[in-house]
């Protein structure tokens, strides 16, 4: 596999030629960045993959579970399995999807699952990502020019093509269209991950529409074309997060939107992928209580471990985060994308003394977790082959049933002290190959 | 029980034509425990098409375009219904979502003085009405769609949303689940807002702008946390203009 780190410039020089970059805001203004590439491969062998794609699998549909039950009749609450406080105050639950069930009852039709392997080679999931992850698009484009580039090292080995990921999320909308065309909506060309909607919408043969080009008529879902003729939606795959798809139902002033996107919704007109709402089971609170869902709904066995996950609002799960924080990590509830994340071990006597408090006066908006120690991965840099943590998001499809696809984006932190390997705090990433035998 | 006979009108003016207009009623009487709709109608005018569902509270929407452009949009319903508010209670089970203040119904350390002293449910309820409805002066034109409890109470000025807003939220704040109701009210006038307070297994309806229980004289359209989910018409238009809103309600 090393023999492809002679192709990594060329590699890297054709995917900023191909636009293969994500934007990002710094300060008000908007930049757009590579995500570098590196050749070497992340490689999961078979028996390995397999149970990785029971257990995210089986978590997935857990989650799906989870959700069509606390927008209706809201058991695993009322059976005191989790605490109402964490579902219903987190700003993730949208009360506009109570009281109804999405098509086929699904919500996550794309899900993100980000998992490390530890050194004791375990397995374990960070996070569960259900609104809309993004990343599939760049295992698949390095994937296809590293091919380009050496094919023979694709005939040696016998990796698992992961161009299948088209078909896979044309029957994901397909499987809850409702008579129409499949549409994928992007915020715009100033969006991070502008170069992945529109390579979606060609793989899949759905079209691209930007905010203005989608229209409500008599409760159906409307494209308007370039000429002004209409063709109806049967699914669309937003790219545009809950607060702004309806500025009748959410945020008012919301210029991406498409007014009364929810009434058209909520009676079965149009398929929306991923439902709105899905943001109280991908909530770092709930992510605690996963493996309870997939006990409650399934009477199964959790596959899949988390981390060892600590939530201050119980007492004595408080009392240990207190006691022992200065080993923890300590997450924002209420923020994603590596953002609201602090080591307690890069803080200070008053660091620590400062964080005491705030969990002591808000113990319901942190988790505090054990630091996992991530296996290292071999990453090239600057001629030389260098250790770097690294994470995995796999991307776990429910149409008709649920398909774990055999691929995935592996981001690593470029900085060698840092575990933080998210696209927006400046990572890079590999291909990950995953082994037919 | 008493049957009462409404109207609602509304008429919006636009300083010049505006088009594609989505709007979104909530102006439907509802059909409750203690309200039977015997029979409404309404005109939407222009209307190129429209349709309803029910929004995440249950409330029955009126959804719809009006595309071509125009410079008016009316909209009137007239019906009938049953009122049958006697106890003033409606058992249903609540929601848990109706625990947790809102923007507009956060609590602040300024409303501790209205929290009653009474113990016994009812007379509490009484108290913490009578309270507001002394502490806070009915003036129009006070305050806007998007005043919070915590403002009402700075200000001491406000009309029904706020009233309500500043009721649910104290009545949070002490543990009791509680809702708004957007509605109408016996006589001739604007639409109206009360709140409804969850106490072992029902919901209890209170006017504290009126510092009344409510009573048969009250029409409900629809229920939820806030003015926001009661908003009773909510649209969007392409246009660069002025508009202004005329409604008028009576009920007999």
């Amino acid at each position: 596999m090393y023999e492809l780190i002679e192709h990594e410039d060329t590699i890297n020089e054709l995917l900023s030629r191909y636009g293969v970059k994500f934007g990002i805001y710094k300060n008000g203004t908007f930049n757009e960045q590579l995500f570098p590439f590196d050749a070497i491969p992340r490689i999961i062998p078979k028996e390995e993959f397999d149970y990785l794609e029971k257990g995210l699998a089986q978590r997935v549909k857990a989650l799906n579970m989870f959700l069509k039950d606390i927008y209706t009749d809201s058991r695993i609450v009322k059976d005191g399995i989790i605490p109402e406080d964490f579902v219903f105050s987190s700003s993730g639950f949208l009360p506009e999807c109570m009281n109804f069930t999405p098509i086929k009852g699904i919500y996550a039709h794309i899900a993100g699952i980000d998992l490390v392997r530890a050194k004791d080679k375990t397995w374990y999931v960070l996070e569960d990502n259900l609104r809309i992850p993004s990343g599939a698009s760049y295992p698949i484009v390095a994937r296809g020019l590293t091919r380009q580039a050496a094919p023979d090292v694709f005939k040696k080995n016998k990796i698992v093509d992961n161009r299948n990921y088209a078909k896979l999320l044309k029957s994901t909308m397909d499987n809850v269209n409702t008579g129409g065309i499949n549409v994928i909506l992007t915020p715009g060309r100033y969006n991070a991950a502008y170069f992945e909607h529109s390579f979606l919408a060609e793989i899949t043969g759905s079209t691209l529409a930007v905010p203005g080009e989608l229209v409500v008529e008599n409760s159906y879902l409307y494209y308007k074309n370039k000429v002004g003729e209409k063709v109806k939606v049967g699914a669309l795959y937003r790219r545009i997060s809950d607060d702004y798809i309806d500025p009748l139902t959410f945020v008012p002033d919301s210029y991406i939107g498409i007014p009364q996107l929810m009434s058209v919704y909520r009676v079965h007109h149009v398929g929306l992928v991923n439902a709105p709402g899905n943001g109280v089971a991908d909530d770092k609170g709930i992510y605690y209580f996963v493996p309870k869902m997939v006990e409650y709904y399934l009477h199964e066995e959790p596959i899949l471990k988390n981390a060892p996950t600590y939530l201050p609002f119980y007492e004595e799960d408080r009392k240990y985060v207190l006691e022992n924080i200065a080993k923890l990590v300590i997450k924002d509830v209420s923020e994603a994308g590596g953002y609201g994340v602090v080591f307690g071990r890069d803080m200070d006597e008053e660091g620590l003394a400062k964080w005491r408090k705030i969990i002591e006066t808000e113990p319901r908006r942190f988790i505090a977790q054990e630091v996992i120690d991530f296996i290292d991965l071999d990453v090239h840099e600057k001629g030389s082959i260098v250790q770097r943590k690294a994470d995995l998001r796999a991307f776990v499809l429910t149409g008709e049933t649920t398909e774990v696809w055999a691929s995935g984006l592996t981001r690593f932190s470029r900085n060698p002290n840092s575990f933080v390997v998210n696209s927006s705090q400046g990572g890079g990433f590999k291909d990950t190959w995953i082994l037919s035998r | 029980m008493k049957q009462l006979i409404f109207e609602y009108n509304m008429r919006l003016s636009f300083s010049d034509f505006v088009r594609e207009q989505q709007f979104q009623l909530r102006c439907l009487p509802q059909e409750t425990k203690n309200q039977r709709v015997v029979d409404y109608q309404y005109v939407i005018y222009p209307m190129d098409d429209f349709s309803t569902f029910y929004d995440g509270f249950g409330n029955l929407t009126l959804v719809g375009e009006a595309i071509t452009p125009h410079k008016e949009f009316r909209f009137s319903v007239k019906g009938i219904v049953e009122a049958n508010n006697s106890g003033n209670v409606t058992t249903e089970p609540c929601h848990p979502i109706f625990k947790y203040p809102t923007k507009l119904t956060e609590y602040s350390d300024e409303m501790d003085f209205l929290i009653p002293k009474s113990e016994e449910f009812f007379e509490m309820l009484l108290e913490l009405n009578h309270n507001i409805y002394e502490a806070i002066t009915y003036k129009k034109g006070a305050t806007n769609y998007y005043t919070t409890a915590k403002e009402v109470i700075a200000k001491r000025e406000g009309v029904c949303q706020d009233f309500s807003h500043l009721m649910i939220a104290v009545l949070k704040h002490m543990g009791y689940p509680a809702r708004y109701v957007a509605g109408l009210l016996f006589g001739e006038g604007e639409t109206h807002a009360w709140i409804e307070v969850y106490y072992k297994d029902s919901w209890f309806s209170f006017d504290p702008t009126n510092n009344k229980k409510v009573d048969d004289n009250y029409i409900v359209l629809s229920k939820g946390r806030d003015y926001n989910d009661t908003i009773i018409d909510k649209g969007i238009f392409y246009g660069n203009v002025t508009q202004k809103q005329e409604v008028h309600v009576s009920v007999k």
